[in-house]
């Protein structure tokens, strides 16, 4: 327990300043003074959760053409001018968000913030830019097909999920990415890229003062309109679903998901501390048990993420030589019901608690990294407060929590399991 | 803005500046840098024991024997080892590069004494246990089996194999599944013993620490550690490229992998930085670059397009790098000879500019993190570049002409004498390539 405590000791919270313009844009900035560098980020709140049946991908499509140019900059104009500038920038598109940023010397990030309320407002997606560059999308779906572990979670979501929109690729389906045309991603800019359904994050040497004229200047004249959300929720599975996917590989592995809860649910805390104690780290259960001792994983990792509209506990696993996926499958399932069955020791969960602390400690050494958790939680309707909340929920979760949870969750009838297997020897 | 701007600065330069660099009786160089933005200090530790010192037969010999330092200790079981890292929420993880092997580490500043316990214990008291060595090699050769499904990897390791052929560079370090297998304790042992020495040795600290206080701790646990002269080695250098080569990797994929080069810069070559620059103009700038213009942004072939120059100690390599569907090899080979070729012959005073630009403004985000300060630490040490080359970085970049990324384009691209490599379903007849011999 000592450990704990000092690890707490060590966590102070972090200050945000947070306003809205009249136009509903969300503006937080956190100060770190340490480095004159600044990340400004802009997170939209669309991604592929909000797509329409028949246009997944879109979101990220869009991404991509957010690079081909403005009425005011020619294609790659912007990548050129924070290039110029020192500036590193980039975009991506997740379930729930579409992030653009660039990390530059603080003198000079008023330039990241006029660039992107001149992409929030002004984009031309023209139809000789998007041909090639959907192909260029088309290239990238290829790469995440021949990537046998990107194929193996792709359908693995398809079969955790029936009918909400978690199932589908970030990246899309193939038929829906030819079938997208230029009028379609123009048509979800307008839609979605507007001050209220943004959240700008200044992470770093940021002046507050100087700053919030600077955001006044150049998103105060943009309009807002507030874009519903959608609510979409999955029937509860009841019963376990299987599938083998077979596809030219050498070594078989083994996914499963497991439903858990959304992102402002209290047992997502617990559901932290069992995946750091099932698989991070050498020591964490997993590696100790099945990669060394038993010699039957080359490797066992879990990740447990939380979303707005619901949460899952994922799982892979590659055998090691000669063991077949049965077993290996039957073996996971052992360790599980020992974290049901017997309770952990004060001292594991000590060490989970303070691997947790520690990751947040952590990630503080990057404005570029807090801003883009900040951004996530106030996306996901947490709020950057939840930062601070924190280290005093984990500390919260006791021994019994963990039996709890891995009990309610962690069930045959909760879970979709995927073999991936060779489609010929080899 | 100007004010905060110039209040801030020293603050800074002296972050960026103040690497400490002290040396044991023993040889033991410490690099050190003091920041106390969060109460975290980030450690690395560096030995000359890379896969290019793997005896030919040996190889995964560096891999395994580095690997295996943390598996139990004189004093410390595996199991004691980690936990007692890991209960404090700290990291601690072996590395093995071609050149070097030795840790990453991370803990909370108060966990620093703790840090240094293990590290001095798996650098100087591994015990190379043979069940612990089996079960690496069993661990090894399975991830060797998960990386040939990566075409990625098939195509980078198919790409040093064909350019290096015997010599050291020419494999991974992981080794080959023979090799591994056949890999004893007593070999890692002596592998050890020769080359995990205080003379082939740096550590990196990076972070909330007083400067005296931890010399004085890494004294305490290092200074008995024993110097031993290095054996000098040898390596062949691999052949000259006289006429291009190409190689088909067959793979059951929806896309071609295509990486195409020749012999680039090792470390410590004079005109690493006009080389770098020109490759920057070239391919390396994201989607800026020309490479990327033509062939992703212009032609719509490939989501990735790029080239980069990979160096070690004992050799280097220039490769440029594409990703598209079968049909499309032709076009996107000849693309990147292409621009081999328009590069050797032109550069643009915007280009240059540009990239110039580039490198002078990004440098304070290049060591923005204790981590990255770390890694760069290691590059100056490695590149022996000098303890002050980040204050002089600036100057060696502006002092850049045209004609001297010309000349390194000259001295390292050939587009009429390359290696290619070609992973996925493509018949070689279906490549119209001039001057190329095939090989199996």
């Amino acid at each position: 327990m000592l450990n704990l405590l000092l690890a707490i000791a060590c966590f102070q919270p972090i200050e945000v300043i947070e306003y809205e313009l009249d136009n509903g844009l969300r503006v937080l900035i956190y100060e770190d003074h340490f480095v004159p560098v600044v990340s400004t980020q802009i997170h939209y709140r669309v991604g592929s959760y909000y797509e329409p049946k028949g246009l997944t991908g879109i979101s990220h499509l869009l991404e991509h053409m957010a690079f081909k140019g403005t009425e005011k900059h020619g294609p790659k104009e912007y990548n050129k001018i924070i290039e110029e500038a020192g500036g590193y920038e980039n975009g991506y598109t997740s379930v729930d968000r579409t992030v653009y940023y660039a990390n530059l010397r603080s003198d000079r990030y008023e330039l990241e913030l006029e660039m992107e309320a001149d992409r929030m407002h002004n984009l031309v997606i023209s139809p000789e830019e998007f041909v090639p560059e959907k192909a260029v999308v088309m290239e990238e779906k290829r790469l995440r097909e021949n990537d046998p572990f990107s194929s193996l979670v792709e359908q693995l979501d398809l079969m955790s999920y029936t009918c909400h929109p978690y199932r589908n690729p970030i990246i899309g389906f193939m038929p829906d990415l030819e079938r997208t045309t230029r009028d379609d991603v123009y048509n979800w800019y307008r839609r979605n890229y507007n001050p209220a359904n943004a959240v700008i994050v200044l992470a770093g040497d940021v002046d507050p003062e100087e700053a919030r004229g600077m955001v006044i200047k150049h998103f105060g004249s943009i309009k807002g309109v507030p874009v519903d959300d959608m609510v979409y929720s999955e029937p509860p599975q009841r019963g376990e679903r299987r599938f083998v996917l077979k596809k030219p590989v050498n070594q078989p592995a083994l996914a499963i998901y497991y439903h858990t809860v959304p992102s402002d649910h209290e047992d997502m805390y617990a559901l932290d501390v069992i995946s750091v104690i099932l698989s991070s780290g050498y020591s964490a259960r997993f590696e100790q048990d099945l990669v060394r001792d038993k010699g039957i994983a080359t490797a066992v990792s879990t990740y447990h993420q939380n979303l707005k509209y619901g949460g899952g506990f994922t799982l892979l696993a590659i055998p090691q030589q000669d063991i077949d996926l049965g077993t290996l499958e039957e073996e996971i399932y052992r360790v599980l019901e020992n974290l049901k069955s017997a309770p952990i020791s004060e001292s594991e969960l000590a060490k989970a608690k303070n691997k947790a602390l520690a990751q947040d400690i952590y990630r503080r050494d990057s404005p570029e990294r807090i801003g883009a958790h900040i951004g996530q939680l106030e996306i996901a309707g947490r709020g950057w407060e939840s930062i601070n909340e924190y280290p005093a929920s984990i500390q919260k979760v006791n021994i019994e929590d963990v039996m709890a949870v891995a009990q309610k969750y962690l069930t045959q009838d909760n879970r979709t399991v995927g073999y991936l297997v060779p489609t010929e020897v080899k | 803005m100007i004010k905060a701007f110039i209040i801030l600065f020293p603050i800074f330069v002296s972050f960026a500046t103040d690497i400490q660099r002290d040396t044991l009786d023993n040889g033991l160089v410490i690099l050190t840098v003091e920041a106390h933005r969060i109460p975290v200090v980030e450690m690395r530790a560096y030995v000359r024991a890379g896969s290019v010192l793997d005896p030919s037969g040996k190889e995964g010999l560096a891999n395994l024997t580095g690997q295996c330092l943390i598996r139990g200790t004189g004093q410390y079981s595996y199991g004691e080892l980690v936990e007692s890292i890991e209960s404090v929420g700290g990291e601690f993880t072996p590395f093995v590069t071609e050149d070097y092997a030795g840790f990453n580490g991370k803990v909370l500043s108060k966990d620093l004494g703790r840090l240094i316990d293990i590290l001095e214990s798996c650098l100087q008291h591994p015990e190379f246990d043979s069940l612990e060595l089996l079960r690496l090699k069993r661990e090894t050769i399975s991830l060797i089996k998960v990386r040939s499904d990566n075409p990625f990897e098939v195509s980078e390791k198919g790409f040093r194999s064909l350019l290096f052929g015997d010599h050291p560079l020419g494999h991974f370090p992981e080794g080959i599944e023979s090799s591994v297998a056949a890999i004893t304790a007593p070999e890692a042992r002596d592998f050890y013993d020769t080359y995990y020495r205080p003379n082939n040795t740096f550590l990196i600290f990076v972070g909330d620490f007083i400067k005296d206080s931890l010399l004085m701790m890494l004294r305490s646990h290092f200074e008995l550690w024993k110097r031993q002269e290095m054996p000098k080695l040898e390596f062949v250098e691999p052949a000259p490229i006289d006429r291009s080569k190409a190689k088909v990797i067959p793979m059951d994929i929806s896309q071609a992998y295509i990486l195409l080069g020749n012999f680039g810069p090792r470390y410590g070559e004079a005109d690493w930085n006009a080389a770098r620059v020109m490759n920057y103009v070239l391919g390396g700038a994201g989607l800026t670059s020309r490479i990327s213009g033509t062939i992703r942004e212009e032609k719509g072939l490939a989501y990735i397009a790029y080239s980069s120059f990979r160096r070690f100690i004992n050799g280097g390599y220039f490769a440029a790098e594409v990703q598209t569907k079968k049909e499309m090899v032709n076009e996107a080979v000849t693309a990147l000879i292409q621009e081999m070729e328009k590069i050797r012959d032109t550069i643009h005073v915007e280009e240059v500019a540009r990239a110039k630009k580039f490198y002078t403004g990004y440098l304070p985000l290049a060591y923005d993190t204790y981590g990255e300060m770390a890694s760069i630490i290691a590059s100056i040490e490695i590149d022996d570049l000098g303890l002050d080359y980040l204050s002089r970085f600036e100057d060696y970049i502006r002092a850049l002409t045209i004609s001297d990324l010309q000349t390194a384009a000259k001295k390292y691209l050939h587009p009429e004498r390359f290696y290619l490599l070609i992973v996925g379903d493509v018949d070689p007849e279906d490549i119209a390539l001039d001057k190329i011999d095939w090989v199996q």
